[in-house]
C-alpha cells in the first residue's frame, strides 16, 4: 500500500470521526463527511499523476483506484442533498460506513497478499451491507440488504476456499475464484442480488457500488488468477461465455423493469457482461497468440470499467435526485420532469445515450475497441475462435439495440412528455449538491472521448500496438469534432429557417385535450420487446379486463421477475428449505435416541477409520 | 485529386438524396398506372417546409426541438464515412462499420426521444415499435458485416467494399448474394419502406416512422424528410458497392455510375413496394431475423467452401 492510498484511508477516517463529533448539527456532519471523501479522492489523483510520471501507473492498483476516487467523491458529494432533512445521526451513520466502504476499496485494490485482500473484501461487502440497510425502515428494504449480504459472504466463502487451494494453480483454483469474484461482479446466475439491493439502497450508495465496486471483481480475479497461458484460455472462454450471455439477458431484463433503479441496475449486469466480452477476447487472444484482438479486446475492457463507472455514477445519482424530488421509481409514475429538473434531466439524458454506447460520447470509445477486436478475430482466427468472436460482434448489436430501447424508456419516462401523476406534477426543485457531482460527470462523458487517444500511453504501449490503438482513438475523437461541427451547421440553418416558432398543445391526432393519462407509459414502450423474448423474460400480468355496458374500472399490472431467482435460486432453496425440514424429524426429544445417534456415528467413524 | 473526387461524391449526396423518394414515387405510380408527383415533389417540399414557422406543442421541451437537427446530422455523419468512386473516407478507420451503425442509431434514438416528448400517445406507440425493430435490424447488419469481413478479411468500410470485384463473385458467389439480399431487407427495415412500414399509410395506427414525427413541422419536418433521404442514398450506395463493385471510365465514371445504380436501387425498391403489401407487424421480426440468418448462412458457406 503506497503513500497516497495510506493518506487517503486517514483522511476517510479523520472525516468520519469528525462527522461523527457535530453530529448534533446536521448540516456540519455532511459537509464533513463529504469533504473527507473528496479530499480523500483528490489524494488519489495526485498519487495517480504521481505514478504516471514516474511510469508506476499499475492497471490493478492505479486504474482502478482512479475509478473508485472518482466515484466515491461524486457520490459523496451527492448524499449531501439525497440525506438532507434524515438528521445528523443518519448522516453520521452513514458517513461511518460510507468511508469505511470507500477506504476498504482502496485497500482492495492496493493490497497483494491474499489474506489481508480477504480482509479488506469483507469489510468491504459488511460495510456496504449497513448502507444498503440505511433506509430500514422498509421491510423490503431490510430483505434486499439480507440477500446481498448473502451474496457477499457466498462471494467470501467461494475466494476462502479458493485460497486454501491456491497451491495447486490448478483449474478448479481459477473457477473457484471466477465464481468468487463473479458474485460481485454479478455474472448470469450470480446476478440475483443486483436487481434488489441496488432500488433498496440510497441513490449515492447504488453509484458507488455500481460504477466502483463491482469492477473491482474484474481486479481481484485479474490479481489472484495464475497469468500463464494455459489459464488465459480458461479465462477468455468463460468471461466470453458469461459476457455474452450476461449482456444480451441483463439489457433484456432492464428493458422489462419498471422501477428506474432496478432498470438501471440491470443495465449494470448488461455492462459487466460487455466489459467480460471485452476481457474475454483479450484473454484469449492472449492464449491463441492473436495480438491485435488481445491488445483490443483488453484495452476495449480497461475502457468501459471507466466509462460505465462514469455514466452508471451519473445515471443513479439522477435517479436519486428523481426519488427525492417526487418520492418514487416507478417509471410510470413519472414523466414531464424536464422542465422541473432542467439540469438533472439534461444529465441523465446524456448518461443513458452513452451508455448505449452511441458516440460521440464516451461510452461508445469502449465498445468499439471491442468490436474491432471482435473484427480482427472474425478476420484471422479459425474454428472455435471465430465462432465466438463473430458472436460477440453480434451480440453486442442486439444488446445496443435492446438498450437503446431500455434507456429511452427511463429517460422518456421520466424526463419527457406530461407529468403521469400530481407526485411528478409537484415535483420539488433539484438541489445544487445533488447537481454538481452530475454535472462533473457528464463533462467527463462528454471529454473522454476526445482524451482517450492517451490510452495506449497510460498502458505503457509501444510499437505496432501503440499505432493500432492511438489511430482509431484519434480517428474517433476527430469524427467527434466533425460531428458536434456537423449538428452546430444543421442548427444554425434551422435558427434562420425556424424564426417565430408557436407554440400549441400536442395535437395527438385530433383529440381536444390530450392529457397525462392518455400518453404512452414507459411499460407501454418496451411492451412488444417483452413480447418478443416473452418466454425467457416470463413475464407476468395482471389484468382486471373491463366488462358489462356501464364499465367500471380496468387494471394491469405487469411484472418481470428474474428468471435466475424464480428458475434456480428458489427452486434449490426451497428444496433445501424442505429436506432441512425432514431432518427436523431427527430432533425428537428423547435422549435415548440422541445417545443412540451419536453411536451410530462414532461406529460409521470408526469403520472408516479401519477401512481408510 | 483523391479528395476531389471523394468531396464531388459526397456533394452529389447531400445534393441529390431527395430524388430518391421522387424515384421510389414515380415507379410507384408507374405500377398503379398513374402519372404521379414529379421527380423533384421532394425539393419542392423542402423548401416550403424550411420557409414555414414551425409550431412547437407546449409539451415538449429542449429534446424535441434537437431531436430532427441531431438525426440529420448524424446521417450526414454516416455519409462522410463511406467510401467513394474507390476512393477511401477521410475519417475511416478500422472498424468504421460500427462507428455508421451507431452514428444513425444515435439519430434513430433522438428520433424516438423526441417523439416521446411529445406526450402523444400515437408518437409513442411509432418509438415503440421502431425501438423493436431496431434491435433486430442492428443485428442483421452486424450479421452481414461478419460474412464480409471473414470474406475479405478487412475490418474498415473503405477495405472491404475495395477488396469487391467480379473475381470475388465468381468465387464466393452464392454467400455474397445472400449478404446482398440481407442487406436489401435492412436497407427496406431502415429506411422505413414496404414490407416493413408504409410511408404512405394515411391511418397513424399503422405507421412506424410516419407516427413518430406527427407533431414535427416546418423546417424540423424538411430536416426530418431530408435526413430519411440521405439515409437512404448512404445504404442504397453500400449496397451498389457490394453488389456491382467495379465500372469503367476511370474514377469519374465510377463516381458517375454509383450515383446512377443509387437511383436504379431508389427503382427496384419502388418496384418491390408496387408488387407486395406490407406485413403485419408480428411478421417484421421474422423478416429480420431471416435477414440476420441469410448473414450467418454466408457465414456458414464461406466456411465450408474456403480453400
Amino acid at each position: 500500500m503506497d503513500f497516497f492510498v495510506r493518506s487517503a484511508l486517514g483522511c476517510l477516517l479523520a472525516s468520519a470521526l469528525g462527522a461523527w463529533l457535530c453530529r448534533k448539527n446536521e448540516r456540519c456532519a455532511a459537509v464533513t463527511g463529504a469533504a473527507g471523501a473528496v479530499l480523500a479522492a483528490l489524494i488519489i489523483f495526485a498519487g495517480s499523476t504521481w505514478a504516471f510520471w514516474h511510469h508506476a501507473f499499475n492497471f490493478y492498483a492505479s486504474f482502478f483506484q482512479l475509478v473508485v476516487a472518482l466515484v466515491g467523491a461524486a457520490a459523496a458529494m451527492h448524499a449531501i442533498g439525497y440525506l438532507a432533512g434524515e438528521g445528523g445521526k443518519k448522516f453520521c451513520a452513514f458517513w461511518s460506513f460510507y468511508h469505511l466502504t470507500f477506504g476498504a476499496m482502496l485497500a482492495v485494490t492496493a493490497l497483494r497478499s491474499f489474506i489481508p485482500f480477504l480482509i479488506a473484501w469483507e469489510v468491504m461487502g459488511l460495510a456496504s451491507f449497513f448502507l444498503v440497510m440505511l433506509e430500514y425502515e422498509n421491510s423490503e428494504n431490510q430483505r434486499a440488504a439480507w440477500i446481498y449480504l448473502l451474496g457477499c459472504e457466498a462471494g467470501g466463502l467461494l475466494l476462502m476456499l479458493a485460497f486454501a487451494l491456491s497451491g495447486g494453480g490448478s483449474a478448479a483454483y481459477f473457477y473457484l475464484l471466477l465464481a468468487g469474484f463473479g458474485l460481485k461482479i454479478g455474472f448470469p446466475l450470480l446476478h440475483v442480488w443486483l436487481p434488489e439491493a441496488h432500488p433498496a439502497a440510497p441513490a449515492p450508495v447504488s453509484a458507488l457500488m455500481s460504477g466502483a465496486m463491482i469492477p473491482l471483481g474484474f481486479c481481484g480475479l485479474f490479481r489472484f488468477m495464475p497469468h500463464t497461458s494455459a489459464c488465459f484460455g480458461h479465462a477468455g472462454w468463460a468471461l466470453l461465455i458469461l459476457g455474452l450471455i450476461g449482456a444480451f439477458f441483463g439489457i433484456l431484463f432492464a428493458a422489462g423493469q419498471s422501477n428506474l433503479k432496478r432498470l438501471l441496475a440491470y443495465s449494470s449486469i448488461e455492462n459487466m457482461g460487455i466489459i467480460s466480452l471485452g476481457f474475454g477476447l483479450g484473454f484469449l487472444g492472449k492464449a491463441y497468440a492473436h495480438p491485435t484482438m488481445a491488445l483490443l479486446g483488453l484495452g476495449g475492457g480497461v475502457l468501459h470499467v471507466f466509462n460505465h463507472a462514469v455514466l452508471k455514477g451519473m445515471l443513479f445519482l439522477g435517479a436519486g435526485s428523481v426519488l427525492r424530488a417526487t418520492g418514487t421509481l416507478q417509471l410510470d409514475e413519472m414523466g414531464g420532469l424536464m422542465k422541473k429538473m432542467p439540469v438533472t434531466g439534461r444529465c441523465f439524458l446524456c448518461g443513458a445515450i452513452a451508455i448505449c454506447g452511441l458516440p460521440p460520447f464516451c461510452g461508445f470509445t469502449g465498445e468499439l475497441l471491442i468490436y474491432i477486436g471482435a473484427f480482427s478475430g472474425i478476420a484471422h482466427c479459425h474454428g472455435a475462435l471465430f465462432a465466438g468472436a463473430l458472436m460477440t460482434a453480434i451480440v453486442l448489436a442486439l444488446t445496443g439495440g435492446v438498450a437503446c430501447a431500455a434507456l429511452a424508456k427511463a429517460a422518456g419516462g421520466a424526463f419527457l412528455g406530461e407529468p403521469r401523476t400530481e407526485a411528478s406534477r409537484n415535483a420539488a426543485k433539484e438541489k445544487l449538491s445533488m447537481v454538481i457531482p452530475q454535472l462533473g460527470l457528464l463533462f467527463l462523458a462528454l471529454a473522454l472521448p476526445l482524451f482517450a487517444g492517451t490510452l495506449p500511453d497510460v498502458l505503457h504501449l509501444t510499437g505496432k500496438a501503440h499505432h493500432l490503438l492511438s489511430v482509431v482513438l484519434a480517428k474517433n475523437a476527430l469524427f467527434c469534432c466533425v460531428f458536434y461541427t456537423l449538428i452546430v451547421l444543421v442548427l444554425a440553418w434551422r435558427r434562420r429557417a425556424g424564426r417565430d416558432a408557436r407554440a400549441v398543445g400536442t395535437w395527438d391526432c385530433g383529440y381536444a385535450r390530450p392529457t397525462g393519462r392518455m400518453e404512452y407509459t414507459a411499460s407501454a414502450l418496451t411492451q412488444p420487446i417483452a413480447d418478443q423474448f416473452d418466454t425467457v423474460l416470463g413475464t407476468k400480468r395482471e389484468v382486471k379486463e373491463v366488462s358489462g355496458l356501464f364499465p367500471a374500472t380496468a387494471k394491469i399490472l405487469i411484472s418481470c421477475r428474474d428468471a435466475a431467482r424464480n428458475f434456480f435460486w428458489d427452486v434449490i432453496f426451497h428444496g433445501f428449505a424442505r429436506f432441512a425440514e425432514k431432518c427436523h424429524a431427527l430432533q425428537s426429544g428423547y435422549l435415548h435416541f440422541y445417545i443412540f445417534m451419536m453411536v451410530l456415528a462414532l461406529a460409521a467413524m470408526l469403520a472408516w477409520g479401519f477401512w481408510a | 485529386m483523391k479528395l476531389l473526387i471523394w468531396s464531388t461524391g459526397i456533394v452529389a449526396a447531400l445534393a441529390g438524396a431527395p430524388l430518391l423518394p421522387g424515384i421510389v414515387n414515380r415507379v410507384k405510380a408507374f405500377f398503379a398506372g398513374r402519372k404521379g408527383p414529379s421527380v423533384f415533389q421532394l425539393y419542392f417540399d423542402l423548401a416550403k417546409l424550411s420557409r414555414k414557422a414551425p409550431v412547437y406543442s407546449t409539451t415538449t421541451s429542449w429534446v424535441f426541438r434537437i431531436a430532427p437537427v441531431v438525426n440529420c446530422a448524424a446521417v450526414i455523419g454516416a455519409l462522410l464515412l463511406l467510401p467513394i468512386a474507390g476512393k477511401a473516407s477521410l475519417f475511416g478507420f478500422a472498424g468504421d462499420v460500427v462507428l455508421m451503425l451507431y452514428v444513425c442509431g444515435l439519430g434513430r434514438l433522438f428520433t424516438v426521444l423526441g417523439a416521446l416528448d411529445t406526450g402523444s400517445s400515437f408518437e409513442g406507440m411509432g418509438s415503440s415499435r421502431e425501438c423493436q425493430f431496431a434491435i433486430l435490424s442492428e443485428g442483421a447488419i452486424l450479421a452481414v458485416f461478419g460474412a464480409l469481413i471473414l470474406l475479405t478479411h478487412r475490418v474498415s468500410l473503405s477495405g472491404i467494399l475495395a477488396q469487391m470485384s467480379l473475381h470475388l463473385w465468381s468465387v464466393d458467389g452464392t454467400a455474397l448474394i445472400l449478404v446482398g439480399i440481407g442487406f436489401f431487407i435492412v436497407i427496406l427495415a431502415e429506411c422505413c419502406r414496404v414490407p416493413v412500414d408504409d410511408p404512405d399509410t394515411h391511418l397513424e395506427l399503422t405507421m412506424i416512422h410516419e407516427a413518430m414525427i406527427l407533431d414535427n413541422s416546418g423546417a424540423d419536418l424538411a430536416l426530418i424528410h431530408y435526413a430519411a433521404a440521405l439515409k437512404m442514398w448512404v445504404l442504397l450506395l453500400i449496397e451498389i458497392l457490394l453488389i456491382c463493385p467495379k465500372f469503367g471510365g476511370g474514377a469519374w465514371g465510377q463516381l458517375a455510375g454509383e450515383i446512377l445504380c443509387v437511383m436504379l436501387g431508389a427503382a427496384v425498391i419502388g418496384a418491390v413496394e408496387s408488387v407486395m403489401a406490407r406485413y403485419r407487424f408480428r411478421k417484421v421480426p421474422q423478416l429480420l431475423s431471416s435477414a440476420i440468418g441469410m448473414g450467418l448462412l454466408a457465414v456458414v458457406l464461406l466456411i465450408l467452401f474456403q480453400a
